[in-house]
């Protein structure tokens, strides 16, 4: 009597871990989609999940994406655990490519930076007659700014005007703060602490209505300002695990079919990306 | 291999002190609430076990959206200007910790209790030589809730990199120094950080665990 009650028992784990581990090998198969790595802002301004289900209804590939830094997502590219990366940040892409990893390179779209900090504006970034000269203001009235430092397209634009000013971050004193995180963290912690910082128009856009101690001070379309993405296919000469095909696919309807898409998208009324494809896939 | 910068120092020192800042605090609010709890064996004091053993399970992160939304400048204590500082990550911290050291202190003195009241009574103390007894019996256990509790804030990222925002030079920890290393490949940096994570918890487990054997009867 007893020994059959603790057999059904042993009879129901055995089942039960059986089941498990069926669940966890199928959700292990190989993928039967491409994986791209992108940057925080594709995902955070719903640009890829507007325009994903409209390249798989149109052409029955599935694209699943993570969306990490500009970092992360080339060294994910680099070490072939995805088929494509969509990045901004040219001079790494450029070394990307260079070096074998990426197959080639199309140009998609641009956004814009801005310039966004307290509503007081206690630097007077608002009347700043350029994207330098706000830069020279927040420095001048040591005004407190935070930097992303984490190495992202935004960071390495935001290091560049800095480099324009011909002043050195590394020698800014205490309201120079590095969050080392992404945008929508980073407008956070500006918006709780009073300080500015350089966004991307399109997070800006998607985040403002919780960010109510911020305002945007700083908006022009300057060629400096203009935030470049591209899309790159893993080279599968490098990795041949990858699913160069569909990959290649997605970059080209990107430049071709998307970019009608892409003028059409809006964040909370705003137009954000301009098309300007172009590229060598 | 294993990148040395200077940041690390002020990174581990910072983690040190969050993390035993917090466990001090909780300590000192959970082993006198425990004992207390743990000596009272009545019915009507089960609703307050289970409501604090479902916070014994509170995830950090929750805790980190609970202060956090406390803290902001929008929020009910936004005045105190303690969100992203290292005493907002404490606070986070107590809040975490607590409810493990106090959980665990209130099951060890309500076993001790029941082991040795009988013979406490039969050899004629009363209510408070009891307490005495059941604590001095249950250091061990106390101590072992107090390393639990450590081990916890040590090895905690979601509450601290929410309070805190790991904010470079004041309020980044190793925890979430290796999360955010991680997101910009910085792999070397976030082993070297793991290292030092791992000989801290040895250290202090290991004193721990000589001060348990001391308190053991």
């Amino acid at each position: 009597m007893h020994f059959q009650f603790a057999r059904r028992w042993l009879v129901v784990l055995v089942a039960a871990a059986v089941a498990l581990v069926a669940i966890s090998a199928y959700l292990s198969l190989p993928r039967a989609y491409v994986l791209l790595a992108t940057t925080t802002s594709t995902r955070d301004t719903g640009l890829l999940p507007y325009l994903l289900p409209q390249f798989t209804a149109k052409t029955g590939i599935d694209v699943r994406y993570v969306a990490v830094g500009t970092g992360q997502a080339l060294d994910l590219g680099r070490s072939g655990d995805v088929d494509v990366v969509m990045v901004h940040a040219p001079l790494l892409e450029e070394a990307f490519v260079a070096v074998g990893d990426g197959l080639c390179r199309n140009l998609i779209m641009y956004n814009r930076f801005v310039v966004v900090g307290p509503v007081a504006d206690p630097a007077g970034v608002r009347s700043a007659a350029n994207a330098t000269d706000a830069f020279l203001r927040i420095h001048s009235t040591s005004a407190r700014f935070e930097s992303r430092a984490d190495n992202s397209g935004t960071y390495n634009k935001e290091q560049e005007i800095w480099a324009a000013t011909g002043l050195n971050p590394s020698t800014f004193g205490s309201w120079y703060e590095k969050t080392n995180q992404g945008m929508g963290q980073t407008l956070t912690i500006a918006n709780e602490r009073n300080a500015y910082t350089l966004s991307d128009d399109g997070t800006w856009y998607a985040r403002e209505g919780s960010l109510p101690y911020l305002g945007l001070l700083y908006a022009q379309d300057e060629p400096v300002l203009q935030n470049q993405y591209s899309v790159i296919p893993v080279n599968p000469a490098a990795h041949p695990e990858v699913r160069s095909a569909q990959a290649v696919a997605f970059a080209r309807w990107l430049v071709g079919d998307g970019q009608a898409l892409i003028a059409a998208f809006t964040v909370n009324g705003h137009a954000i990306f301009t098309p300007n494809g172009a590229g060598a896939c | 291999m294993l990148t040395v910068a200077g940041d690390i120092v002020g990174i581990t020192l910072l983690s040190l002190l969050v993390c035993a800042t917090s466990t001090l605090i909780a300590t000192l609010i959970a082993v006198p609430v425990g004992v207390a709890l743990g000596l009272r064996e009545v019915g009507s004091q089960r609703l307050l076990r289970n409501i604090l053993f479902t916070l014994y399970g509170l995830p950090p992160v929750l805790a980190g959206l609970l202060v956090f939304l406390l803290l902001s400048r929008s929020g009910p204590l936004g005045g105190l200007s303690l969100l992203y500082t290292p005493l907002g990550m404490v606070i986070a911290q107590v809040v975490v910790v607590t409810p493990i050291i106090l959980g665990i202190t209130m099951s060890v003195v309500a076993t001790v209790e029941r082991r040795v009241k009988e013979t406490a009574f039969v050899l004629g103390a009363d209510r408070w030589q009891l307490s005495v007894t059941v604590v001095r019996r249950g250091l061990a256990g106390i101590v072992t809730a107090v390393m639990v509790g450590f081990g916890r804030a040590i090895s905690e990222v979601g509450a601290v990199f929410i309070v805190g925002g790991h904010i470079e030079g004041q309020t980044q920890v190793l925890t979430t120094t290796i999360i955010t290393d991680i997101s910009q490949a910085d792999y070397g940096h976030a082993v070297s950080l793991g290292v030092i994570l791992l000989v801290i918890a040895a250290i202090v487990y290991s004193f721990l665990y000589r001060l348990q054997e001391r308190t053991m009867p």
